[in-house]
């Protein structure tokens, strides 16, 4: 019922989105005839390859033909390449997804220590530097900080490449070695705001009647908030991740283009440039459900977290 | 003596350097078996000396000992290993309860914790008068006040405290579920022999349940004395007024509102002398200059008060 429901209102969100980039676009200046034939090409010619490619058609016609491909699963082919641009995603939506969850694990695997230490020790020295250090991370541009870790681990110590992309199926190790770098300076950003987060509510969560309670009966103040006190406090986290993902789905161009990986984000930003209409299109369908399903999830840890949430 | 507090001070920063007085030099002592009851408005301090006794926060000065252990001293695992001979019962049922766990996993995390032998789970909740195979498996928002203070209870009970702090056991419960609560305290402390400390600000409750009573008022002690003595025979103007509050007093004092009259001041600046003379029909120049010391009046009965109402009789 619920997985039903969720269903439908995907494809409402899917129609909105997809109709409104498909229109911006196209008040773009400049098409993708300009881009293939160049800016000297005889009217002639470009009114032949506009037709060839079925950009003579109005606007409405052209977003329900690629609609309907869409729902067979076609996403259509690159004005500008004529591959296939699912099989583009599909090549570029692996290199992204693992770059978030990278990056996720390491912003989640610090943040929640440093959260807690800071949230038992509220207000002292250590929590006061970790909240220095929570604004340093947070007002340092991505690609600064992305130069500086190059500059240490790849140029300085060369322990770490500084660009390019091994995927997971050719070569793990060099794989790993390569999603590193990016995932940290995409992480440590998350980080500070993760463990920001996560203090607040500890810090209130470990007022509670029931956690006076706790370290009366004698329980270990480690127990008592890995146990008692971590999952009441997780919900704004939660909430955090979720957004996070989704907006990183396409959101992580710069990180990127600094260390030359061939994601999704990349791909639709070239395409932007170039007018390539369907590959946008494509990357813009991806990340409407990759939205509504890390949202779908979001709900259903929250439930699991707090299971009153279920009777609500 | 079991329990033995002495000149406990609790303070509580209150900004811009000012301090809250919430407990100042509190003292009293508590029998092994003894029902002590302490009572008094909101804000007298009486949960801040509750917790206090349990290290939680620690007090600012003074001494509590139980038995021998002197445990504003201790640290860490030592004092750690102390905590279960003193358990703690709260005023909120809702909120003691975390809200995630099944009631089994909150009353048997305790002895999990301190490697205690056998499950006696069920055989508690039966105690506290829990149906064990209905309520073991269900959370505290599928209870009502009543039984979520019935598994607080059960809770402590199973770590086999020596003393259980309640602090406002019954105020937010319905009147026809603090009696049965009242009830179950009774029972229990004979079947587990336990020593009690009950906070309550409604007198009613307190005279009840408790072999001696101790009077606060702005984190001090105006009066203690045997539950039948101090009810009968009620010396300080703050324990008068208290009484003549209760319907149905069984005195014969005049209506409460001659008696006391205004809020109390704040904590932050008590007033000089007696703390109680801003509100006290008796207060004269001597109660704002001299703090009136705790001084013994009769058999078992303290007071601190420069001029007591001694005449009362049964």
């Amino acid at each position: 019922m619920i997985v039903l429901h969720r269903l439908v209102r995907l494809a409402v969100v899917l129609l909105v989105v997809t109709f409104l980039s498909y229109a911006l676009l196209n008040l773009l200046p400049g098409d993708p005839v300009t881009q293939i034939l160049g800016m000297s090409a005889t009217e002639e010619s470009r009114a032949q390859l506009r037709q060839q490619l079925g950009l003579d058609q109005p606007l409405l016609v052209r977003y329900l033909d690629w609609l309907g491909g869409l729902v067979t699963g076609d996403f259509g082919e690159s004005y500008i390449t004529r591959m296939s641009v699912g099989a583009e995603l599909a090549e570029r939506l692996p290199v992204t997804l693992e770059l978030l969850v990278a990056a996720e694990v390491v912003a989640l695997g610090l943040a929640v220590p440093l959260g807690m230490a800071a949230a038992r020790r509220a207000g002292q020295p250590l929590d006061q530097a970790l909240t220095a250090l929570s604004f340093a991370l947070l007002s340092t541009p991505v690609f600064v900080l992305g130069v500086l870790l190059i500059l240490v681990f790849a140029v300085t110590w060369q322990v770490l490449p500084a660009t390019g992309w091994t995927s997971l199926t050719t070569d793990l190790g060099w794989n790993l070695t390569s999603v590193i770098l990016p995932a940290v300076t995409l992480g440590c950003g998350q980080l500070a705001v993760y463990s920001r987060l996560l203090r607040t509510d500890l810090i209130a969560t470990l007022q509670e009647d029931y956690i006076t309670l706790a370290r009366a009966r004698g329980l270990s103040p480690r127990r008592i908030l890995w146990r008692h006190a971590l999952r009441p406090s997780a919900i704004s986290l939660i909430t955090a991740i979720g957004l996070n993902l989704g907006a990183l789905i396409g959101g992580t161009v710069i990180i990127e283009t600094l260390f030359g990986l061939p994601g999704i984000g990349r791909l639709i930003v070239d395409s932007i440039f170039s007018r390539d209409y369907l590959t946008v299109q494509g990357g813009v369908v991806l990340i409407s459900v990759g939205y509504v399903a890390v949202n779908f999830t979001v709900d259903l840890v929250y439930a699991a977290v707090d299971p009153r949430i279920r009777h609500a | 003596m079991l329990l033995r507090v002495e000149d406990l001070v609790v303070e509580f920063p209150a900004g811009r350097g000012r301090t809250v007085s919430a407990v100042a030099g509190v003292s009293f002592d508590v029998a092994r078996g003894e029902t002590l009851g302490i009572v008094g408005e909101s804000g007298c301090g009486k949960s801040s000396a509750a917790r206090a006794l349990v290290q939680l926060p620690r007090p600012r000065s003074g001494s509590v000992r139980l038995e021998d252990q002197e445990l504003t001293t201790l640290r860490g695992e030592a004092l750690r290993r102390t905590r279960r001979r003193l358990q703690m019962i709260f005023q909120d049922p809702i909120s003691s309860l975390n809200p995630r766990r099944r009631v089994r996993d909150i009353v048997g995390e305790g002895p999990r914790v301190w490697n205690l032998p056998g499950d006696r789970v069920d055989e508690v909740l039966e105690a506290v008068g829990l149906d064990p195979a209905t309520a073991a498996v269900r959370r505290p928002h599928e209870f009502s006040g009543g039984q979520c203070q019935r598994v607080s209870i059960a809770r402590a009970l199973i770590l086999e405290p020596e003393v259980v702090i309640c602090d406002e056991p019954v105020s937010a419960l319905d009147v026809s579920v603090q009696a049965q609560i009242l009830g179950l305290l009774e029972d229990l402390k004979d079947r587990y022999r336990l020593t009690l400390v009950f906070i309550a600000h409604d007198l009613a409750v307190v005279k009840n349940v408790s072999d001696r009573i101790l009077v606060m008022y702005l984190g001090k002690v105006c009066e203690l004395a045997p539950s039948a003595e101090l009810i009968g025979r009620p010396a300080h103007p703050y324990t008068r007024a208290l009484i003549a509050s209760i319907p149905d007093g069984g005195l014969d004092l005049p209506p409460a509102d001659t008696l006391i009259s205004g809020e109390p001041p704040s904590p932050v600046e008590p007033p000089s002398g007696c703390r109680f003379r801003t509100r006290c029909p008796r207060a004269r120049e001597r109660c704002a200059a001299e703090e009136p010391q705790i001084r013994r009046v009769g058999q078992d009965h303290w007071l601190a008060c420069h001029f007591p109402d001694l005449t009362t009789t049964d």
